[in-house]
C-alpha cells in the first residue's frame, strides 16, 4: 500500500527552513526580537501570513499590527517562534487536500484553535514557554497523513470499513512507521529543539510516559488534539481517526483539562 | 463519520475524544444516515471505547439522530464499549429513564443482534447479571430467544466468581441495559446450517420480523440447510404457514432444505403441516433428530440438489472477470506489499492449488450474479491479514474472520469499479472455509473461471463461479 521508500521520498521533498525564518528563529532564541523581525521581513509571504493571523479576532489586539517589528513585539519571543513554525507547517500544507476533506482555510482554523488552546494550557500550568511551539509542530501530522494517503483514499476507506482503524495504525502495519516519527523527522529538519520534538512524540500517546518530566504536558497535548479533532469541522473532514486516541493516557489530566479549556 | 457494519447486523460509529453538544452535531451527518439506512442493520450503536468525555447535551443530540433511524428502520439503538463509570453516567444523566440500550461490548451487542456463529456444538451458555431484577429477566429471555442458554446469577460477587470459568460461557453479560429491542427473528450459523429462532404465536407479522436479506444472502453464498427452531412456538396461522411455504419454494432453485424443529404438532392444524410438507419443508422433533437425519447429513457442505439457475456463468459476468481479478490482485498486493505473478486461467470446476489452504467466498447479485472465492495457504492468509489483525496470528478463527474481511474488501473494490461502469451489484456476507472439501462440496462441481497466481512462493487462487 505504501512503502517506507515512498515515505522517505515524501520526507525528502519537505523543504528545510528558508534562510529568513532560520535567522529569525536564531535571533528569537537569543531574545533579540527586533533583529528577528528584521530577518523575517526578508520573506514577504511570511509577513503576510503573520499579519493575517495576529490581526484576526482570535488574537484580539486592539490596534491593527502592520509592520514586522510591531508584530514581533506584540507576540513576544515564544509566540513569535510558535507562529514561525505554524507558518512552516502552513506552507507545506497542500493546496488541494486529497484524503481529509479540508482546505488551507479549514486547516488554518484548526491549527490556530489548537495553538491558542495549547497556549492557555501552557500558561495555566506554567509549563516552560518554549513548549508553546509543540501544537504547531504536531499539526503537521495531518499534512503528512494527507500526503501519504491522498492517492489511496478508496483503499483506506475499504480497510476502515472492516474495523475501526486509524490512519496511524494502517501506516504502522504497512510500513512499520508511525506519524510521530515522521513529524519528528520534519521537526528535526526545521531545527526544532529536541525536547519540543520529544514532547510532540510523547503526545501521540503511543507509549506510557510516567516518570518523564514531559509526561504531564504530553497528556494535555494528546487530549487537546482530540478535543480539536472532535469539533464538527474536523469530524466532517474525516480527521477524527487520524491517530488512535488513548483514553488511559489522558485520563490523569482530564479533570484539569476540562477546567482549563472550559469543557462542560 | 461512516459507521462500520459488523456482520450486516450492527452499524457502529466509533468517535474518538469528546462527545459534547458541539461535536455531536457533526458525528452523524445526513450522508451517514443515508448510508446507515442502506445497510438495513438491526442495531445502530455508538462505541464509547475511545470517548473520554460526554455530556447530556452531546448524548441528547446524538439520540435525536439515532431515534430517527430507529423509527425508520425499527432498529435497536444505543451505546457500547463503555466502562463502568460511563455506564453509571448514562443512568445519572437520564435519571434512570434511559430511552436506548447499553451493551458492555460489541460482542455482547452481537449476541442480542442475533448474527453470531456458533462457537461450539451443543448448548452455549451465557452468564447474565444485572442489579435490576426486571432487566435480569428480560436479558435472560432475549438471550434464550436467540438460541443460548442463559445462566442468571443474583449477585455481582457470584458473577465475578462464575466469570472465571471461561470455558463454560460463550459470553458474559453484565453492565448491560436493554431498551427498545427490534423484533427481528434471531439467526446464527452452526457449521453449514443457518438456524432461526422463532417464538410465540406465528402470524403474518413473521414476514416483517424475518430478515429476508440475510436469508437470501445465505442462499447466495452457498448455505443450503435452514433450520427453524420452533420449540418456543405456541402455534401458527395460515399466513405464517404460507410464508414458510413461499420461503421453501424460493429456496428450491438453490437446492435449499428448510426444516422446522420442535413445533407442537398437537396445536398445529394438520392441513398446515401437510401443505408445508408438500412445499418441501421437513419436520423434526428435536435438533438432534435434524442434525442426524440422513438427508440433512448428505447435504452438509453442498448438497446434491440440482441448482437450476446457478449452473452456468453468464456472458455479462465473464465480461467483468478482469474487474474482480484486478480487485483481488490489487487488494492482496496492497495488504502484503508483495507482487502478484499471474499464472494460468481455466474454465473448470474448482481445483485446490497448494496445501494447508483456507478460503472465503462472497456472492454478488444485482445487474450480474455470481460468487467469488479466494483460496490461499494459511501462511499467505497470515501475511495478507497482518494489516487487519495487527500481528501474524496462528488462530484459525481469527484468520478465518480476517480472510472474510479481505474478501469483503475485494468485493467492495469490485463493486465500486463496476458502479463507475454503470453495473450495480450488492454483496452478501462472506463465508469462510478451513476445509477445501467443504468448499468443493458447496461449489458442487460447477464450472467456473479459475485464475491461479503466486505471491512470492505462495499460490493463490481466484475462482469465479455461477
Amino acid at each position: 500500500m505504501v512503502t517506507p521508500q515512498q515515505i522517505g521520498e515524501y520526507l525528502k521533498r519537505v523543504p528545510p527552513l528558508p534562510e529568513a525564518i532560520g535567522s529569525s528563529l536564531n535571533y528569537l532564541a537569543q531574545g533579540e526580537l527586533a533583529t528577528a523581525a528584521k530577518a523575517a521581513s526578508a520573506d514577504p509571504a511570511l509577513i503576510h501570513y503573520l499579519k493575517q493571523i495576529v490581526n484576526s479576532a482570535a488574537y484580539g489586539f486592539k490596534q491593527e499590527l502592520k509592520d514586522p517589528m510591531q508584530i514581533f513585539s506584540a507576540l513576544g519571543t515564544q509566540r513569535a517562534k510558535q507562529l514561525l513554525y505554524a507558518y512552516m507547517v502552513h506552507s507545506v500544507a497542500p493546496q488541494k487536500w486529497g484524503y481529509f476533506a479540508l482546505d488551507k482555510d479549514g486547516f488554518g482554523k484548526f491549527q490556530l484553535s489548537f495553538m491558542q488552546r495549547w497556549e492557555r494550557v501552557v500558561s495555566t500550568l506554567e509549563i516552560d514557554e518554549k513548549f508553546m511551539s509543540a501544537a504547531a509542530i504536531m499539526s503537521a501530522g495531518l499534512i503528512v497523513a494527507d500526503a501519504i494517503f491522498a492517492d489511496r483514499a478508496s483503499d483506506v476507506a475499504l480497510i476502515k470499513g472492516s474495523g475501526d482503524f486509524d490512519l496511524d495504525t494502517i501506516l504502522e502495519r504497512v510500513s512499520r512507521l508511525r506519524f510521530e516519527q515522521l513529524v519528528a523527522t520534519i521537526a528535526k529538519k526545521w531545527d526544532v529543539e529536541s525536547d519540543v520534538i520529544k514532547l510532540v512524540s510523547l503526545a501521540f500517546g503511543k507509549e506510557e510516559c510516567e516518570g518523564d518530566d514531559l509526561c504531564t504536558p504530553a497528556r494535555f497535548l494528546h487530549l487537546l488534539l482530540f478535543y480539536e479533532l472532535s469539533r464538527p469541522a474536523m469530524l466532517d473532514a474525516g480527521a477524527n481517526s487520524f491517530i488512535s486516541f488513548n483514553p488511559e493516557f489522558s485520563m490523569p489530566v482530564l479533570e484539569r483539562f476540562e477546567e482549563i479549556v472550559g469543557v462542560e | 463519520m461512516r459507521p462500520i457494519v459488523k456482520k450486516q447486523r450492527i452499524a457502529v460509529f466509533t468517535p474518538q475524544g469528546f462527545l459534547d453538544g458541539s461535536s455531536a452535531t457533526g458525528l452523524i451527518t445526513m450522508q451517514d444516515m443515508e448510508m446507515t439506512r442502506s445497510t438495513g442493520v438491526q442495531m445502530i450503536l455508538v462505541s464509547m471505547k475511545k470517548v473520554v468525555f460526554f455530556n447530556k447535551n452531546g448524548i441528547t443530540i446524538l439520540l435525536d439522530t439515532l431515534m430517527k433511524l430507529q423509527k425508520e428502520m425499527k432498529a435497536t439503538i444505543g451505546f457500547c464499549d463503555y466502562n463502568r463509570k460511563q455506564y453509571e453516567a448514562f443512568f445519572n444523566l437520564f435519571e434512570g429513564e434511559i430511552p436506548f440500550s447499553l451493551f458492555k461490548t460489541l460482542d455482547v451487542a452481537m449476541l442480542f443482534a442475533g448474527g453470531t456463529d456458533s462457537k461450539k456444538d451443543g448448548e452455549e451458555n451465557v452468564l447474565v447479571f444485572n442489579e435490576d431484577s426486571t432487566q435480569r429477566s428480560m436479558q435472560a429471555i432475549e438471550i434464550y430467544d436467540r438460541g443460548y442458554n442463559p445462566v442468571v446469577v443474583q449477585t455481582r460477587e457470584e458473577f465475578n466468581q462464575r466469570a472465571q470459568e471461561c470455558d463454560k460461557f460463550v459470553e458474559k453479560v453484565d453492565n448491560t441495559y436493554l431498551g427498545f429491542m427490534g423484533s427481528k427473528i434471531a439467526a446464527k450459523t452452526r457449521g453449514n446450517c443457518v438456524v432461526y429462532y422463532l417464538k410465540g404465536f406465528l402470524d403474518g407479522s413473521v414476514t416483517e420480523q424475518f430478515d429476508v436479506m440475510y436469508h437470501q444472502n445465505s442462499l447466495k453464498v452457498g448455505f443450503q440447510l435452514f433450520m427453524f427452531d420452533a420449540t418456543r412456538v405456541s402455534s401458527l396461522n395460515i399466513h405464517a404457514a404460507n410464508f414458510f411455504s413461499r420461503l421453501s419454494t424460493a429456496g428450491a432453485e438453490y437446492g435449499a432444505l428448510i426444516a422446522i424443529v420442535g413445533l407442537d404438532m398437537e396445536k398445529t392444524p394438520k392441513a398446515f403441516v401437510e401443505e408445508l410438507e408438500d412445499a418441501g419443508i421437513m419436520f423434526f422433533d428435536t435438533e438432534t433428530d435434524f442434525f442426524t437425519d440422513e438427508i440433512v447429513q448428505s447435504m452438509t457442505g453442498g448438497g446434491s440438489s440440482v441448482k437450476k439457475e446457478r449452473n452456468k456463468l453468464t456472458k455479462p459476468v465473464v465480461a467483468k472477470l478482469p474487474v474482480f481479478v484486478e480487485a483481488a490482485m490489487g487488494t492482496l498486493q496492497m495488504m502484503t506489499n508483495m507482487v502478484a505473478i499471474k499464472g494460468d486461467m481455466k474454465i473448470q470446476p474448482f481445483v485446490a492449488a497448494g496445501e494447508d489452504l483456507m478460503a472465503s467466498s462472497v456472492a454478488f447479485y444485482g445487474d450480474i450474479e455470481g460468487m467469488v472465492t479466494l483460496a490461499m495457504p494459511k501462511k499467505l492468509v497470515q501475511k495478507s491479514c497482518m494489516l487487519l489483525v495487527g500481528e501474524e496470528s496462528d488462530d484459525d478463527e481469527v484468520l478465518s474472520d480476517a480472510l472474510s474481511e479481505l474478501v469483503n474488501i475485494v468485493a467492495g473494490k469490485s463493486k465500486t469499479v463496476l458502479q463507475e461502469a454503470g453495473v450495480n451489484i450488492n454483496i452478501t456476507l462472506p463465508r469462510s472455509y478451513t476445509s477445501m472439501d467443504d468448499l468443493s462440496a458447496t461449489l458442487n462441481g460447477l464450472q467456473g473461471v479459475q485464475v491461479n497466481f503466486s505471491f512470492d512462493q505462495y499460490p493463490f487462487t481466484f475462482y469465479l463461479s455461477p
